[in-house]
């Protein structure tokens, strides 16, 4: 069997990640408290004193932001967040999704017209400008469970889209003549499900799933970049001197609409970090997903 | 004859199913937007520095009720039909008059992405697929993937970069000539041009081993031939369902490009009648009118690409009975 190479980068990607994410706060260089640091003294005459942001140091790699934080410990504490946030969307999309298709897997039925609604209402439309349709309606602005709703409304999304996939391939194998081999032996349902459905089912869903939260990442990214944060509180912001909706996390997604403003002063220098983040996110589930692909199709071919 | 005619209606019937997916799609829309966002007035206790407490007036839009969303939908209708317009924006000029602009500025852009990311994404489809078997098969389909990994704000956010340090002659942020919408198309292009170079791949890729291969190999067809003209044939329809979600994708990275160069298109407008500003909340300068108004000719444009998207297939895949038979 040849080496599945695809699979290997991707693991590989993933842990490097997960060491980032889970160790990257215990490393020495990071200020878990992320404190803001107002002014500082340099030795240097005539440039004595120095206000934040400060410049790229030894002490913080990739500065500093106006407040006098350091950008890469904001980065490794925020990224945490933004992983779990991107998970719990895509999680929940599929437990929603998973068994709807499977319902519906004789194309009639209660579940089939939810699917098919669903499907056909969100998939003529960009899902960026659902979303900031669906996350700007006032009754989801004001309550105290925002974070939750907005979760919930951005796995709805595309609810319909996995749905219908699981509900092809459920369809598809249930046609098969194995499956008709094993229902005339008279084997129990769960033995059918167990041993014929799920290792079918099993791959597609697994590749979905992390291409999925690639797709999850970039959205949530979007509308990062958009000014709409998933979590909020209305209230007055001392440091700005203005009154709104003040971001309550420090997660990449927050991080991106807080800097998007340097660009226009010519500061592009932090901005890119956080959508790096992002960006080896993405790519790394995509290869984990096509790694994925490739392994079961083997293993399929194997047993052929 | 026969299999002209049936092919006929099922394309019609098809183009009625399309066309009344998107009545749903707009009712829902509709539904959505006239969502009740009049302010009330509520009191909220306030703790003051010292400890006492004391009540303020405060305006809220939590509260929702069918009656509330009932009447928001018709007074909506009623001045749209007294006054037979959607309304005046913000700008304080009819909303129509907005939306034709608006739509004139992007609709150029968005027909350029459209055809760029089609073409080139089948090029760039079949180069993949010729480079797979070679050793620089790195250069082929992972380079589609790598793009395609790329947020679409990074990449955009790049470009502003080496354009203003590098190129200032670029206008980056034009707004007319031809580099107002070159430059957008370009942005806009990269997404969608990996998207149907990747679907063109698979469905290429599908087609290896048929037996209509064999036979036209056994006849001595060059292999260039056999590529262009027999498998190409085969996967043109299949490249043609996706012209619909292409264009769903263009659509959403018109935003993101739009709302970057800050061109004043029909989706930077569209967010900002949405008004999610984070300054003021939302609400107090929502424009229900225009929103439906450039939904609707998104809807429209969505819909008209996958008419011809629907038509095109009939007309190039054997199988559908087209006029091919």
């Amino acid at each position: 069997m040849k080496k599945n190479i695809t699979l290997w980068i991707g693991l590989f990607m993933l842990s490097a990640l997960l060491i980032f994410t889970f160790l990257g706060p215990y490393m020495p260089f990071v200020d878990r408290a992320l404190t803001k640091e107002t002014h500082r003294f340099t030795g240097i005459p005539g440039k004595m004193l120095q206000l934040p942001p400060f410049p790229p140091s030894e002490k913080n790699p990739l500065g500093t932001d106006d407040k006098g934080v350091d950008n890469l410990s904001k980065l490794i504490m925020g990224a945490k967040e933004s992983i779990f946030i991107v998970f719990v969307v895509v999680a929940v999309r599929y437990l929603l999704a998973v068994p709807l298709g499977l319902l519906a897997h004789k194309k009639k039925g209660m579940s089939h017209a939810i699917i098919s609604s669903l499907h056909q209402l969100f998939s003529v439309f960009p899902t960026i400008i659902s979303a900031v349709i669906l996350l700007s309606l006032p009754a989801f602005l004001n309550t105290s469970n925002r974070f939750l709703w907005s979760i919930v409304l951005i796995a709805l999304i595309e609810v319909g889209r996995v749905a219908y996939i699981v509900q092809q391939q459920t369809h598809k194998i249930s046609h098969e003549a194995y499956v008709d081999a094993g229902r005339a032996l008279g084997l129990s349902s769960s033995r059918i499900i167990r041993k014929y459905y799920i290792p079918a089912l099993l791959p597609e869903i697994v590749t979905n799933f992390c291409v999925d939260i690639g797709k999850v990442m970039l959205l949530v990214g979007q509308l990062g970049v958009l000014n709409i944060f998933l979590k909020h509180s209305l209230g007055f912001d001392w440091d700005s001197g203005r009154y709104g909706f003040i971001n309550e996390s420090s997660n990449w997604f927050a991080l991106l609409s807080e800097h998007r403003w340097d660009i226009y002063f010519e500061r592009f220098a932090f901005i890119f970090f956080p959508a790096l983040a992002i960006m080896y996110v993405i790519l790394t589930f995509n290869v984990l997903g096509e790694g994925l692909r490739q392994h079961f199709n083997r293993k399929m071919h194997n047993y052929l | 004859m026969n299999l002209e005619k049936l092919g006929g209606t099922t394309v019609g019937k098809q183009i009625l199913r399309t066309t009344a997916i998107y009545f749903f799609v707009m009712i829902v829309i509709l539904l959505l937007v006239l969502f009740p966002r009049t302010p009330e007035h509520a009191t909220e206790e306030v703790l003051h520095r010292d400890g006492s407490t004391y009540t303020r007036d405060i305006l809220v839009i939590s509260t929702y009720s069918i009656e509330k969303h009932w009447q928001s939908i018709k007074s909506f209708f009623e001045q749209v039909i007294e006054t037979k317009s959607l309304g005046t924006t913000r700008y304080n000029v009819s909303v129509e008059s907005e939306i034709v602009s608006s739509m004139k500025n992007s609709l150029m852009t968005i027909v350029a992405a459209l055809l760029l990311s089609f073409f080139l994404g089948i090029a760039k489809g079949f180069f993949d697929f010729k480079m797979q078997r070679k050793k620089l098969s790195i250069f082929g389909h992972w380079t589609t993937w790598i793009f395609q990994s790329i947020p679409d704000f990074f990449i955009i956010l790049f470009v502003q970069l080496m354009l203003i340090r590098y190129f200032p002659i670029t206008r980056f942020f034009g707004r007319e000539g031809w580099d107002a919408f070159v430059l957008p198309a370009l942005l806009i292009a990269i997404f969608p041009t990996m998207y149907i170079a990747r679907i063109t791949m698979a469905a290429l890729s599908g087609q290896v081993g048929q037996l209509y291969i064999q036979v036209a190999r056994a006849k001595g067809m060059s292999e260039k031939i056999i590529l262009y003209k027999h498998i190409f044939r085969n996967c043109i329809g299949t490249i043609l369902t996706h012209l619909a979600p292409l264009m769903v994708y263009v659509l959403s990275n018109l935003l993101m490009v739009e709302y970057f160069m800050y061109y004043p298109g029909a989706a930077l407008r569209l967010y900002q009648a949405i008004d999610y500003d984070p300054q003021f909340g939302t609400g107090m300068l929502y424009e229900p009118g225009l929103i439906l108004g450039i939904t609707f000719c998104f809807m429209i444009l969505i819909l008209v690409v996958q008419l011809i998207s629907l038509v095109a297939r009939a007309y190039f895949e054997p199988r559908m009975g087209g006029n091919e038979g």
